[in-house]
């Protein structure tokens, strides 16, 4: 029978071959580096900050082990006008939304777990208007009564920026209310943007 | 290092089976079984008794189906009306394996006619179900359905899910202030001891 000579070392290469390099394709897909256009770092983004009262720690839910923190985070694009007549835009990233018409209103539904209580509602904008546009979470019965629960505005004109309400305390109870995001700019145009909104809420741990 | 032929071989088939193996196992998450799982059981005979859980929508958070059609809301932002016509939608995400019982529809009404809200599955690939129905009924505003029991059974790997409305009138004698899922979670299998005392 004729024999096929292999050195050690080409056996050993080919061998670590197979094995990594189906890793490291799969590892590829999960990491962005800081050479793709567009890369902005975590870091840099708005970095929250320890001593903001929606900062989560791992020593907060460490502190009560009987109550769980979260975000939820909706970009502000995937908000639209609560009616039809309104315009909306889109800024070059994607993520932010402005309307041509001042002083209409846009949503997106809210959903949060049972029993879940709402603390903060942290408001990501772009605003160099000289008027603030404004964000708030507003509850329904479905006989058309509502309750408007925590409200946040821009402030300033510098750009980019964020704010957090003042603390609440709603409890989501989802058999009795529905919940919206909102959102009003009292200008036309992309001077004021909406960029996002965050809330902040605890859940207790069973 | 010499290695005779058939050596050569069976290396080969073994380096190869760990190659499937590595790569298989990466992709085994987001693979599909081939075949659906039945997405509507009617009995509830291997249910243990469970709780409710409920997603609840505001009217207002639906979208036309279609550019075509407008949309309004009321003074209150919560309730949704079209002085066109059309069908509504909105995204639904409930958990994988959770079960759907009762779709509940909050509604304003004073329309001859009577709208209709349901739950709709897709394929992804231009196949549908339409689940679970409700309808408005009567004419004296504010009002609330409930649907029959309908187990249906979330699976996120086969199915997209979706809230649907049409109001089958053009006008704002006809709103949707609402719809509510009633659902149960997963039910696991949960072995006791076997001795119990």
């Amino acid at each position: 029978m004729k024999s096929i000579h292999f050195s050690l070392r080409t056996v050993l290469i080919a061998l670590a071959l197979l094995i990594l390099v189906p890793g490291v394709s799969v590892l590829a897909q999960d990491f962005l580096t800081s050479a793709e256009p567009g890369y902005v770092s975590p870091e840099m983004a708005f970095a929250g900050s320890p001593t903001d009262p929606d900062y989560i720690a791992p020593s907060i839910n460490g502190t009560d082990r009987a109550v769980s923190y979260y975000y939820l985070f909706v970009a502000g694009s995937a908000l639209r006008p609560r009616n039809n007549t309104a315009s909306w835009n889109i800024d070059s990233s994607g993520g932010c939304i402005y309307t041509n018409s001042a002083n209409e209103i846009f949503n997106v539904d809210l959903q949060l777990p049972d029993g879940a209580t709402i603390e903060y509602l942290r408001l990501y904008y772009y605003d160099t208007a000289a008027g603030d546009n404004r964000a708030w979470v507003t509850s329904y019965d479905g006989a058309d009564g509502f309750a408007d629960l925590i409200t946040v505005a821009s402030t300033g004109t510098a750009g980019y920026g964020t704010t957090l309400s003042p603390l609440s305390s709603v409890v989501v109870d989802n058999f009795n209310y529905s919940y919206l995001l909102n959102w009003r700019a009292v200008t036309a145009g992309e001077t004021s943007q909406l960029c996002g909104l965050r809330v902040f809420y605890n859940l207790p741990t069973p | 290092m010499k290695l005779k032929k058939w050596q050569f071989v069976l290396s080969f088939v073994l380096l190869a089976g760990l190659l499937v193996s590595a790569v298989g196992s990466a992709l085994a998450n987001v693979s599909a079984p081939a075949t659906a799982p039945e997405l509507i059981r009617p009995d509830n005979t291997l249910m243990a008794p469970h709780a409710f859980h409920y997603l609840y929508v505001t009217g207002s958070a639906l979208r036309p189906r279609d550019g075509a059609y407008n949309w309004l809301s009321t003074g209150s932002g919560g309730c949704i009306y079209t002085t066109v016509g059309g069908l509504f939608n909105v995204d639904l995400q409930l958990p994988e394996g959770a079960g759907i019982d009762y779709l509940r529809i909050f509604y304003y009404d004073t329309s001859a006619s009577d709208a209709n809200a349901w739950i709709t599955s897709y394929d992804g690939e231009g196949n549908f179900d339409d689940l679970v129905y409700v309808g408005s009924t009567g004419t004296a505003g504010y009002g609330t359905a409930l649907s029959d029991f309908t187990r249906v059974y979330v699976h996120n790997a086969n199915q997209s899910l979706v809230l649907n409305w049409r109001p089958n009138d053009a006008s704002s004698a006809m709103q949707l202030c609402g719809l509510r899922i009633a659902y149960h979670m997963p039910d696991y299998y949960l072995y006791l001891p076997g001795i119990l005392r």
